[in-house]
Order: structure tokens, then sequence, then C-alpha cells
């Protein structure tokens, strides 16, 4: 997880490690290209908005990372705009979770993409 | 003085100007005459004191006098202050220079009719020599509607930038908004979940109600997005088949709870049959949820009755309910923003907030029209009309 808001990561932490997910939060962009070089995640949660990066960024140096097995990438954001779900798609990410969102909600998405 | 330096108006003192105009006006070119009188530009000889030689027929449209009044004026009377004062010196100038600020260029000029309007114009001025006198012919192209379609169009240019800058700050603002609202949503959550440990009744009761001012809070935040068209965070209005009465049932089910908690009855009216209509499904729930929250919200007894029906091409749909009604002052801008146009009989209403505004917003969107009525004390009727667009029929 790729989180500049800590109380944003906390949040998602508590509720990811309750139900058993182990979770690697970096701060910001480079952090986390690191970490993603070297740990075989299975799902990537970022936030777009990041200090040093974009998210099309992020995720295009990502993509040139090559990987076994490539995790799931869902964008998270408090972005509410129209036509930014269809952008995210395009640039390559599997979904997105919008900010605010509801425990329930955000447990239900990540689960999905865990089985898939 | 002469011409130039007088405003007196004097016959042009030679034959110049007599045999200028036969050579135009009487036979000798008469392609050259119907030329010069038919011309998009006006057209204005003068000498090298300003005297007027020559004033087209264009020139009698655009400026307003006829040539016969105004040949032998001095030219400067068709230009308004400073420039009339100053056009003059300029002649003189160019005379003893030869130096050519216009001649041969042509500017943009200001120029005044017979009866004072001043309007923009462009000026050419050629200069030709006839029998070894010197005449300056200048063209004027009137400029006002030019001019008036470029202010307009920076005006529209203006508007634009203003609804970028605008809709730019809301975007930003819905974030800034919603970044703190999240972490307080999210660990209430936390809380009334009881993730952090098991909870008193009261306890939980309190953070139950904290959270719904939270969504109360992101749904005005969200509502605001909307309002500002650019940028339509929750309704991009996908339009598919919908079966509007299966919606308008959905929606009833899911706020009949309210409804009877406060011993409300909702009474419904439709037909057996009708057609499917294409439109956009969470855009109709958001407009029934609207209207159906405020008539249970209002309403303290008596019932809520729903009436559908298909009229021509389009479906309609009547909420009238048995609340205090809303007085004829308010109900004018009752869907306008922030507005309370609830408050009568001295009841103390909430906020009439975002709710019939973004709902206006999305009937449009749909392609449709929301009207209301309402009688203090007696009620309040909304009616949202929405097109069926769709050929199928449905059979219930």
């Amino acid at each position: 997880m790729v989180e500049d808001e800590e109380d944003h990561a906390k949040l998602s932490i508590k509720l990811l490690e309750r139900v058993g997910y182990e979770v690697i939060w970096k701060e910001n962009a480079k952090d986390a290209i690191e970490a993603y070089k070297n740990h075989p995640f299975t799902l990537c949660l970022l936030d777009i908005m990041l200090p040093d990066m974009n998210g099309d960024e992020l995720i295009s140096e990502l993509f040139a990372i090559p990987k076994e097995i490539k995790p799931v990438i869902l964008a998270v954001t408090a972005h509410a705009i129209e036509g930014l779900s269809n952008n995210l798609l395009a640039k390559g990410f599997d979904g997105y979770i919008i900010k605010p969102f509801e425990m329930r909600e955000f447990m239900e998405t990540v689960k999905k993409h865990m089985v898939l | 003085m002469g011409c130039p330096f007088h405003r007196s108006k004097k016959t042009p003192s030679d034959n110049l100007a007599r045999r200028f105009f036969s050579s135009i006006t009487k036979g000798e070119s008469p392609i050259l005459s119907v030329i010069l009188d038919n011309t998009i530009d006006a057209i204005i000889c003068i000498d090298e004191k300003g005297c007027i030689l020559f004033f087209s027929k264009t020139a009698e449209k655009m400026l307003g006098y006829l040539s016969s009044e105004i040949l032998g004026e001095n030219v400067s009377i068709l230009m308004p202050q400073p420039f009339a004062d100053q056009h003059d010196g300029y002649i003189d100038a160019y005379l003893k220079t030869g130096e050519k600020k216009i001649i041969d260029t042509g500017r943009e000029i200001a120029a005044k009719k017979k009866d004072g309007t001043v309007f923009p114009a462009r000026l050419a001025v050629s200069e030709v020599f006839i029998d070894g006198k010197r005449v300056f012919t200048g063209q004027l192209s009137d400029l006002s509607i030019e001019k008036r379609a470029q202010i307009a169009e920076e005006k529209s240019r203006q508007i634009e930038e203003q609804a970028k800058i605008k809709n730019a700050f809301l975007t930003s603002m819905s974030h800034e908004l919603r970044t703190p609202l999240h972490a307080m949503m999210g660990f209430i959550d936390c809380l009334k979940e009881e993730i952090d440990g098991p909870l008193l009744p009261e306890q939980k009761d309190s953070l139950e109600r904290a959270g719904a001012a939270g969504k109360h809070l992101l749904g005005l935040i969200n509502g605001l997005l909307m309002l500002s068209k650019a940028t339509r965070p929750i309704f991009a209005c996908e339009k598919t088949t919908c079966n509007f009465l299966a919606i308008v049932h959905f929606c009833i089910n899911t706020m009949r709870p309210l409804a009877e908690k406060k011993g409300i009855k909702i009474i419904v009216d439709f037909p057996k049959t009708l057609r499917l209509i294409e439109s956009d499904e969470e855009g109709i729930k958001q407009i029934i949820f609207n209207l159906l929250g405020n008539a249970i919200k209002f309403t303290e007894k008596g019932f809520i009755n729903i009436k559908i029906e298909q009229v021509d091409q389009s479906i309609i749909m009547r909420m009238k309910d048995t609340g205090p009604g809303i007085a004829k002052e308010n109900l004018a801008h009752i869907f306008f923003p922030l507005t309370k146009p609830f408050l009568s009989d001295n009841q103390s209403r909430e906020q009439g907030g975002l709710g019939l505004a973004i709902t206006k917003t999305i009937v449009q969107c749909l392609g449709g029209e929301i009207t209301v009525s309402s009688k203090l004390k007696s009620g309040t009727e909304f009616s949202v009309k929405l097109p069926i667009n769709n050929k199928k029929e449905l059979n219930e």
C-alpha cells in the first residue's frame, strides 16, 4: 500500500490486518517502487496523488519492473471526477476505490481482487 | 484661412472637384461609377486641405450624410475628438515630411456619423494625382459587427476561463474536504463495528449518529461538486433500458420502514403495464429517494400518494404528501441549492439543502421536467416527467 496520509494508511492497515492480510505500507512512490521490486505482492493499493509522483507515472514505473506474477493494482483516491474511472482503467489499473469508503465496501473490493 | 483650418464649408476652390466628379459620375466611366456605388466600403476623397471631394453612396449609408451636404466640408467632421482636431496636423505633417502614417497601410480608427454615433472602422488611404493636384482616397469599412463579435468572443473566453478556475477549485476543494472526512468516517466505522472492542448500546448509538452526520456531510460535498456542471462525480448519466415500475417499487420498499415508523402510509396508483424506458437507473433512484425522503421527512401524519402514468412518449410520476405545504413565495426558489423552503407555520425544519437542486439537475440530465405545486396545511405535489425513448413494451 502506498499512502501519504498517515490516518488513511492506519485505517486501511487496521482493516486489512484484522482479517489476516499482511500489509507493507510505503509513504511515497520512490519507496513503493523499491518495495515492489523486493516483495511478491498479491495486491497493490496506490494512492494516485503522492507527493513525489502521480498515479499514471507510478503505475508505468511498476509495469516496467519484470514480475513473475503480476499483482492486481487498485487506485485509491479522494478525487471524485467524472470520467476518472475510465481514465484509471485505461492507464492499467485493475480497479479503483474512492475515499471516503465504507469499511464493508472496501473489504469486499479487496477480497474480490485477492481471489482473482 | 482655407478649408482645412476652418471648419466652415467651402466649395472646393478650383476645377479639380468638378473634373474629378464628372470623370466618375457623369458617364465618362459608367462602370467605375457603378463599382463606386456598390462597394461594401465607403469611399471618400479629399484634397490636400482635407476638403471632401467625393462621398460614395455607401459612405452616405454608413455615415448618414448626403453627398450633397458634405461635399466641401473638412473631412474631420467625420471624426470624433481628439482626432478631428489633430487631422489637419496629420495632413500637414505628411505634406512637409512625406512620412506616411496611414497611406498605403491602413489602420483602425474611430469614425463619427452625422447623428454623433462613433463606431470603429478600418481606413485605408491611397494618394493619387489628378492634373497635378493631390487627392487622397479613403476606403472606410465599418468594423462595428466585427468588434462586437470580438468583444463577445472575448467575454465567452473569459467566462470559460472562470468556469475552468471554478471547476478546478471545486475539484481540489472536494479532495481536501474528503481527505479528513475519510479518516473520520473510517475510524467511526471501526469503533461502530466493534473492531476495537465491544461497545455499550449508548456508545454505539452515539457512533451511529456521528457516522450518519459524516455521510450527510459527504453528500453535501458530492452535491456541490455535482452542481458545478463540468464535474459530476455521482451522476454520469449512463442510459440503459430501465423498468421504471421496478425501480419505484425498489425505492418504496427501501423507504417504507421509515414512513411506517412515523405512521405514514405510502399509497401507490400504478398502471398494470408500462413501457420500458431508456434512462439511467441510478439517476431515477436518486430522484425518487430524494423526493420520497423529503415527503416522509416533512409529513407528520397522513399519507404519501404516488401515481404513475404514461402520457404520449413520457412517463409521469406524481408524488403527493399531506405535509405542511410550502408557502407560495418559497415555492419559486425551491429548486435552488441551500434554500430553506420548508419553513412555515413556525415549524422549524431541517435545511432544504441540496436534495431538490440535485434532483432537478438529474431530471434535466435525463431529458425530463420536474414541477411542484403546494398548498399550505394541505400538502405538496411533485411531478416528474421522463421521456420513454424506447419501443419495447413490458407486461407485468
